[in-house]
Parts: structure tokens; C-alpha cells; sequence
């Protein structure tokens, strides 16, 4: 018992300490969400468009668990994908996509717009998570998709002008040019020139320094529209023209290296002629080939963008037509932010939930401890207190002119057992409902034991008799501690009890053998005393030669030869119960068992049979219980209840009538 | 006999082995080749299901035989466990009602039994994994806990079964349906992500489900499962586990009433 508490504690003091050390949590990050090209998607204005959305593990991972957010905007893509794929709207232009339960390796989803303008466009992926195998992963990237929706012909602008010059490059299909002013043009000076029918708007030409977009938007008479944007950069004040951004298109027909080494060149040979001019707007026109290389190159004047730009030209050789009306791949501008997971933080991360799963493991075994603990701690105290209840019973109900005999061993106090019968008896779900709705099911309490009191002392041979149904297995079940009564107390040691029934745990596929253990086992032998008691169990079976085979090949009457061997090798028990016992077998081994019976009530129990022979009770008992449909009719010397049950003819009234008058005269004695 | 705490313990322990061990001999006395039926079964199932399922869902799993596998070897010790444990107090009746042992003894025995089939029918993974290359590494330790898991979460349906099998045999027909849904919530031969989101969902929540996805975790992508997926687990298993010895300890007198 203190070990037990001991070992809790420790148990505990482990979990706890565990539990402490390891709260904080360890992140992966290493996911790449892109937008897809892989099938060559078109986009035109007012017809449904396609994306692809990809996330997938750095580690090659499968993801369970995807939620991304997506933005586009709203004045020139019209979402339509179904929200039943997971797709939550935030606002407009913004909605989160969230997936949960597919196990690829790379998350997919097709999204669908509808553009509503010919333009040049952005759909971002602005956040990605997800839970991989390894654990959370996140790209905190941005993921571009840069999309040109291409003109519809009776849309088209015959000329975009400013200050009165055609801008760098310009091209009727063409949706984005950058363009680059110096610091004094406050407003920039564009008109553009139309066909018959074609109204053109443009936006605020206001400029600030930096970056600025100005779009110049057609709209055809049929209601279709054009934006065509321009990205003004406006220089420093200084008079430094701004450079223009360099946009992938930019070598579509220039080959990749040469590119790479004229941009160079360029950068080196522009510098001083970007100071030169300063009063006049420098245009710079992107896809225009060389000179717009030289431009924006040259005047950033910086070595890495020179190469991004080289590399985009390799990557967009095969994705850019003509008309740069496709969208780009945009998996380089997630380079920068993917996240490679490190082995490292993997490996902390293993540990992590295998110290999780032994601090469950931990717990679950301390609190299976605990609950051991407080249900010994209970039982302890009700062995405790249980005598002492029964004692002030017994007291109040026992005269003490008796103690000097033998100790009470069994002690039965009004004890009533009570089983709800349905007056319908059912027995599967169907009659039941049935009857339940009907109303038929009205339970009827069947009361199979009613105000039984008895004592038993030690060392005596008491008999159980009565009619079939009178209530004497309910009784012994009780007794042994299968049923607990409805009411009343029965005051016994249970673990002293030991019932003997014959047959029981029986199977007929197994070999005798293999039975004498499976059901040695049930009656409560360990392994070591069926070893050692085989022998003598086979011996007293007379089933030496039978041993190997199955039981299923047995004569009934070895069956129970066999089981009464098993049943009866064991120590005499203090208390034990015989159920039907002495009626099995021939002739001969009846007698054979009556006598391993009467050694076993000499050997100090105290004996409790079941028998519808009186004879045998007559010959073995000294005390007889007459029980009838639940009643108890007689208690007393076993030849004289076994007279009386023999005359019995059946009529319970009588014999209760009798009873009463007994007790009655009993109890006038008594008084006087 | 009198006996100690610890010796009847140990003496419960001798009775559920003695018992499991009918119960394997019963199972197989009348076939020659035993207990190798545990390694067969799974194994001839597998290829059957292979034959018919991996083309077809070649490009979303990659060893089909070994996620079929994975799936049907805890599926059947989950069933083979409940099924069996439902009938065994009323089979045991006889010994129940003259026996003093606690009748817990005879459920658990039946899933032990169970447990000892899954044993074996683990043995049929080793040539699968040879074959495919399968590399097993220190991720394996937390198998037994799943399969802890599980053998709580099927003891606790278990419990309630055999009790309900007690008072209405239809139970048995009953679950036999349910055990029929429950097999293909649990994607033991397809994938998941085929599935309606709805039912993913499900799926996903199922404990059959959560105990072979992280086996599947264990033993295709040699990595632990998820936390949430370990939490849900437990969550279940103790859950099951509970409220099934609860049912089954409050009903234990009207039990013997009624056999």
C-alpha cells in the first residue's frame, strides 16, 4: 500500500517535471505556394478564366492542412470560384481559401475569374500555411501571378502620347508600359488617340515621386473596356531621372545571355546620358527590345538587377509571346521567400512529441494509479465497517445466551432479491419499441426471494431444498456474491466461498487437458497447483487414456467425471457450496464423489448443498433450508424439514399458514 | 483460497490467457493451417485489393499495398476485437453465473484474443516491406502506443456492446451494418482527399480513421503523426474506454439478472 503511494507520487512528480520542461512549441517553416501555368491558361474579358494555386512542402512533405489568402482586384477580376471549396470571402478583392484533410504532396486548386477589363493585372497570394508531417509549415511569401488580359481589336488605342511623342514601344496589344519622367513633371502630359466610336478616360495624371500609375481606359461602344497602364516614375527633384522597373517581358526576342552581357555594357554607357537628360522625359518602354534594357538598367546602375533581369529573360523565353498576353510564371519572386526547413529543427521537433507521448503515457498511468489507490482506500474502509454494521444486527436481533457456540460464518438478514420481469418478455429491440409504444410494457416485479434471515454457523452441513423455482440458485448466488440483493444484508466473507458446479467453462473443441487448465483456471487454481495436481485430477477422473482427445468425443458421464475431479482436488475451502453436485455419474463414482465430498466437509467447512433428493441431504446434513417460490418455510434439523418436504403436496398456502401459527406460538412462549 | 490483492491479479491474468487461448485453438481447430491464417488473411486480402484498387488510384497513393495494409490490419483488430467481445457474456453465461470471477475477465479476453491475431497478422508485413523497400526508423516506438489507443478505444466499445448483446440480440445484426459504414468512413482502400469535403470531415474524425492514418505516418512517411491527429486519439481512446467500463459496471447487476 505505501509503495503504491510511493510510486504515484514519483509518477506524478516525472509528469509534472516533463510537463513543465517542455512547453514551448516548435514551428517548421517551409512551404512554396506559386500559381501554376503548367496547362497554358488564356484569359479574355468577359468569359471565365482560369488559375492555378499550388502550395507544397519544401521537404516534399504531404500537407493535411492548407489555408491561404489570396488577393486580386476586384475593378478588374470578377471571383466566381464556389465557396464549397473551402473559400471564405474576407472583402472584396481578398478571400481565404482553407482545406483540411487531403494528404498530396501538392496542394491544388483551380481558381476561376471572370475579367471584367483588358488589362494588366496582379493576383497575390499575401499568406500560406499549412500542417505537414513535420508540423506547421508556413511561406510567409508573396506569391505574384501577373496576368494580362488581351485587348478585344474594337478596344484597341491607336497611339498613347505623351508631351506629343508616342510613347517607347508602344503597340496596340500591348497592356503595361513603364515609363520614367523627371522630378519637375508634376502632371503627366498623356492623351491618347482613338478610332470612331472609342471613348478613352484617363485617371488622375497627378504625379508624386516614386512609383505611379496612371491607366488610360478604352471603352468600345459595345461596352467593352481596355485599361492600358503606364507606371510613371517620377526622379528626385535633383533632376536624376527614376528608373524604370524592369518588367520580365523585357527581352522576350533578345537572347538570354547577350542580354545579360548589353545590359551590362549599357549600365556602364548610360550613366552619363542619364544626366544629360534631365529636362526632357526620358521614356522607357519595356519589350521594346535594347534600348529599354540600356534605360532601366542603366540608371538603377545596380549589378543584381541586372542579373534578376537576365534570369527572368531565361525563365519567360518560352512563357512571354509576342503580344505579352500571357500571365508569368511566378515562382521567382517566391525564391526569395521560401523557407528551407532545417534538419535540426526537425529533429527538436521528433523529440518534442516523443516526450509528449511518454508524458501521456505518464499521466494516464497516474491517474490509472490514483484510481486504484481510491478504490483500494474504499474498499479497505468498507471491510472495515461492514462487520461493525452487522454486528449492532445481530446484537439487536440475537439473544446472547447463544454466543457460546461456533461463530457465525453465513448470516442472511431479511434478505429480498427482486427481478423486473416484463410481463412481455422481449428480446429484441424491435418488440421492445413495439411494445414500448403500444404501452404493454409494464414491468412486473417478480420477487424471488422474500425476507429470507438465516444463520449459518461454522462447521455445520446445511441442505438447501425445495421445488423447482422455489429460489434456491438465487439464494446461493447471493451468498457467493454474483447477485447483491434488492434489500437485506448478507454477511459473508465472499473470498472464502468456493461453489462447486459441475461442467462449467466446458468446450467441446478443446482436448481434456487443455480443459482441466481452462477451467482450473475459472474455479480460481493458479497455474502451478494445476501442474501439480494433474495427475490426481486424471486419476480420480479415470480419464488417463482420454486425456488428448477432444472433449466433444466424451460420454456425457465423463464429462462430468471430469469436472468433478477438477472441481474437488483443491483445498478445502471454508465454505462451500455444492449445486446439484451428488447426482452425477454411475453407480459406482456417485459413491466415489460422496466420499471425496465427505472428506472435504471433514477437512473443517462448513457446507452448503442444493439437492432434490432429501435422502441425501437426510444422510449428509445436520441442518436443512426449505425454501418455496421465494418464501422460507422451515429452518431446522435436516431429517425433520426433509419429513416435512416430503409431505409437501404443492399447496404453498397451507404450508404458510402453518408457518405463521408456528411462529406464533413461538413467539407467546416466549412472553410468557 | 484466500488470496492477496496481487495474487488474484496474477490469477485474473492466468484465467484471461487460459481463455485466450481456447478461443485461438477454437478458431482454428478445424483448419490445418492454424494460426498462419492470421499472416494469410490480411496478405491475400491485400493482394486481392491491390489487383483491383492501385491502378485506379495510382496517382494519389504511392504503395497501395502497404496503405491497404495499414488500414486493414488495425481495422481487423478493431473488429475482430468488438465483434467477439459482444457475444462473450452471453456465450460465457454458465460460467458467469456459477463462477466468481469479475466478468470483465471474459470481454477482455476476447479482445486480447484479438490483440494476439493482430500479433501474427503483423507478421505479414515483413515480406511487403521487403518488396517495396519500405525503411522503417525510431518513429516505429510510438506503433505500440497506437495500437494502446486502439486496444483502450475497442475494450470501451467492447464493454457497451457486450452489455447491450445481453439485452437485445438484434445488437449484433445491428452492428454488423453500422461496422459495414464505419469500414468505409474509415479509407482504409481509397484515398481521402477523393472524398466530398463533408465527408472528409468525417473521415477525419473518425478513430478508426485517426489510429491507421497514424500508422500510415509511421510507416510510409517514417514520421510521427501530427500532434492533432495524436491528441484526437487519446481523446477518443480514453473517452471510449470510460464511458464503455462505466456502462458496463452500472449494469452489471441487471446483467446477471437477466442470463
Amino acid at each position: 500500500m505505501k509503495r503504491c503511494w510511493i510510486k504515484g507520487i514519483l509518477l506524478l512528480f516525472t509528469g509534472i517535471l516533463l510537463w513543465n520542461g517542455k512547453t514551448e512549441k516548435v514551428y517548421a517553416e517551409g512551404a512554396k505556394a506559386y500559381f501554376g501555368t503548367e496547362d497554358g491558361y488564356t484569359w479574355e474579358a468577359g468569359s471565365r478564366s482560369d488559375i492555378g494555386l499550388y502550395l507544397e512542402s519544401t521537404e516534399g512533405e504531404r500537407i493535411s492542412e492548407v489555408s491561404l489568402t489570396v488577393t486580386y482586384d476586384p475593378e478588374v477580376l470578377e471571383f466566381n470560384s464556389a465557396e464549397d471549396v473551402g473559400i471564405t470571402v474576407l472583402s472584396d478583392g481578398k478571400f481565404l481559401l482553407e482545406r483540411t484533410g487531403s494528404w498530396e504532396k501538392t496542394f491544388k486548386q483551380i481558381l476561376h475569374f471572370t475579367p471584367l477589363v483588358s488589362t494588366h493585372t496582379v493576383v497575390e497570394i499575401s499568406a500560406a500555411g499549412g500542417y505537414a508531417s513535420s508540423g506547421e509549415i508556413s511561406a510567409e511569401t508573396i506569391a505574384r501571378a501577373e496576368v494580362e488580359i488581351p485587348v478585344k481589336d474594337e478596344c484597341r488605342l491607336k497611339n498613347i502620347l505623351i508631351d506629343g511623342a508616342q510613347i517607347k514601344g508602344f503597340d496596340s496589344g500591348k497592356l503595361f508600359y513603364d515609363i520614367s519622367v523627371t522630378g519637375e513633371t508634376e502632371k503627366l502630359p498623356v492623351t491618347a488617340e482613338a478610332e470612331n466610336g472609342l471613348e478613352t478616360e484617363i485617371s488622375d495624371t497627378t504625379l508624386t515621386a516614386g512609383d505611379n500609375i496612371v491607366y488610360v481606359t478604352a471603352v468600345s461602344s459595345n461596352g467593352m473596356k481596355a485599361r492600358y497602364t503606364l507606371r510613371v516614375n517620377r526622379g528626385m527633384d535633383s533632376g536624376a531621372a527614376g528608373s524604370g522597373g524592369e518588367e520580365g517581358n523585357a527581352g522576350a526576342d533578345a537572347a538570354a545571355p547577350a542580354a545579360e552581357t548589353e545590359s551590362r555594357k549599357a549600365a556602364d554607357a548610360s550613366t552619363p546620358g542619364g544626366e544629360n537628360a534631365g529636362d526632357k522625359a526620358a521614356l522607357s518602354g519595356s519589350g521594346g527590345g535594347d534600348n529599354a534594357g540600356i534605360d532601366a538598367d542603366g540608371k538603377s546602375g545596380s549589378e543584381s538587377v541586372a542579373g534578376v533581369g537576365a534570369d527572368r529573360k531565361g525563365n519567360s523565353e518560352s512563357a512571354a509571346g509576342a503580344n505579352g498576353g500571357e500571365e508569368e510564371p511566378a515562382e521567382s519572386a517566391t525564391d526569395n521567400s521560401e523557407l528551407v526547413i532545417k534538419k535540426a529543427l526537425r529533429k527538436r521537433q521528433l523529440a518534442d512529441t516523443i516526450l509528449k507521448a511518454m508524458l501521456i503515457l505518464i499521466c494516464i498511468l497516474s491517474v490509472s494509479e490514483a484510481i486504484l489507490l481510491a478504490v483500494r482506500f474504499r474498499r479497505s474502509r468498507l471491510k472495515k465497517e461492514k462487520p461493525l454494521a452487522s454486528d449492532r444486527l445481530r446484537k439487536r436481533i440475537r439473544s446472547p445466551e447463544l454466543s457460546d457456540r461456533p461463530p457465525i460464518v453465513i448470516q442472511a438478514l431479511h434478505v429480498c432479491m427482486d427481478f423486473d420481469r416484463a410481463v412481455n418478455e422481449y428480446s429484441s429491440i424491435k418488440e421492445l419499441v413495439i411494445q414500448t409504444i403500444k404501452g404493454q410494457r409494464i414491468k412486473e416485479k417478480y420477487r424471488a426471494l422474500d425476507d429470507i434471515s438465516f444463520d449459518i454457523r461454522k462447521g455445520s452441513i446445511v441442505g438447501v431444498i425445495g421445488t423447482n423455482g422455489a429460489g434456491k440458485s438465487t439464494l446461493l448466488k447471493i451468498i457467493s456474491g454474483t447477485l447483491t440483493p434488492t434489500s437485506g444484508i448478507v454477511r459473508v466473507n465472499k473470498n472464502k466461498v468456493q461453489i462447486l458446479t459441475l461442467g462449467t467453462g466446458f468446450d467441446v473443441e478443446l482436448t481434456g487437458r487443455e480443459n482441466v487448465y481452462l477451467n482450473g483456471a475459472i474455479i480460481g487454481y493458479d497455474r502451478e497447483f494445476i501442474d501439480e495436481h494433474y495427475e490426481e485430477i486424471v486419476e480420480f477422473a479415470e480419464l488417463s487414456d482420454f486425456m488428448n482427445e477432444k472433449v466433444k468425443n466424451y460420454s456425457s458421464g465423463m464429462v462430468s467425471r471430469l469436472g468433478f475431479a477438477i472441481a474437488t482436488v483443491g483445498p478445502p475451502p471454508e465454505i462451500l457450496i455444492l449445486d446439484e453436485v451428488l447426482s452425477v455419474g454411475d453407480q459406482l463414482f456417485r459413491k466415489k464423489s460422496l466420499r471425496r465430498i465427505k472428506e472435504l466437509i471433514h477437512g473443517g467447512s462448513t457446507v452448503l448443498m442444493v439437492s432434490h433428493s432429501t435422502s441425501t441431504i437426510k444422510e449428509n446434513c445436520d441442518m436443512a433450508i426449505w425454501l418455496e417460490k421465494g418464501h422460507l418455510i422451515a429452518i431446522g434439523e435436516a431429517g425433520e424439514v426433509c419429513g416435512r418436504y416430503d409431505k409437501y403436496d404443492g399447496d404453498l398456502e397451507r404450508v404458510l399458514m402453518e408457518k405463521g401459527k408456528e411462529m406464533e406460538e413461538e413467539v407467546l412462549e416466549w412472553i410468557g | 483460497m484466500k488470496r492477496s490483492g496481487k495474487g488474484r491479479f496474477r490469477q485474473y491474468l492466468f484465467v484471461i490467457r487460459e481463455l485466450t487461448g481456447r478461443e485461438l485453438k477454437r478458431k482454428y481447430s478445424r483448419s490445418k493451417l492454424g494460426v498462419v491464417w492470421s499472416v494469410l488473411n490480411p496478405l491475400l486480402n491485400m493482394i486481392v485489393l491491390s489487383m483491383i484498387f492501385s491502378t485506379m488510384f495510382k496517382r494519389s497513393i504511392e504503395n497501395f499495398p502497404v496503405y491497404y495494409l495499414c488500414g486493414s490490419v488495425l481495422w481487423g483488430l478493431f473488429t475482430t476485437s468488438t465483434q467477439t467481445a459482444m457475444t462473450s457474456l452471453v456465450d460465457n453465461k454458465q460460467m458467469l453465473i456459477k463462477v466468481k470471477i469479475p466478468m470483465q475477465v471474459f470481454v477482455i479476453s476476447r479482445v486480447y484474443t484479438a490483440f494476439v491475431n493482430f500479433i501474427y497478422s503483423l507478421i505479414a508485413f515483413v515480406p511487403i516491406l521487403l518488396v517495396f523497400h519500405i525503411r522503417l526508423n525510431e518513429t516505429l516506438l510510438i506503433l505500440p502506443f497506437i495500437v494502446l489507443c486502439e486496444l483502450l478505444f475497442a475494450m470501451g466499445i467492447s464493454y457497451a456492446l457486450s452489455v447491450g448483446y445481453v439485452f437485445f440480440g438484434d445488437i449484433r445484426h445491428l452492428y454488423g451494418i453500422l461496422l459495414t459504414l464505419w469500414m468505409y468512413l474509415s479509407a482504409i482502400f481509397y484515398p481521402v482527399n477523393r472524398l466530398p469535403e463533408v465527408m472528409i470531415t468525417v473521415v477525419a474524425n473518425n478513430p478508426i480513421y485517426l489510429f491507421i492514418d497514424s500508422m500510415r505516418w509511421v510507416v510510409l512517411e517514417n514520421s510521427l503523426p501530427p500532434g492533432r491527429t495524436v491528441f484526437k486519439m487519446i481523446i477518443w481512446s480514453l473517452l471510449a474506454y470510460l464511458a464503455g467500463s462505466l456502462i458496463f459496471l452500472k449494469s452489471k447487476n441487471k446483467i446477471m439478472q437477466k442470463l
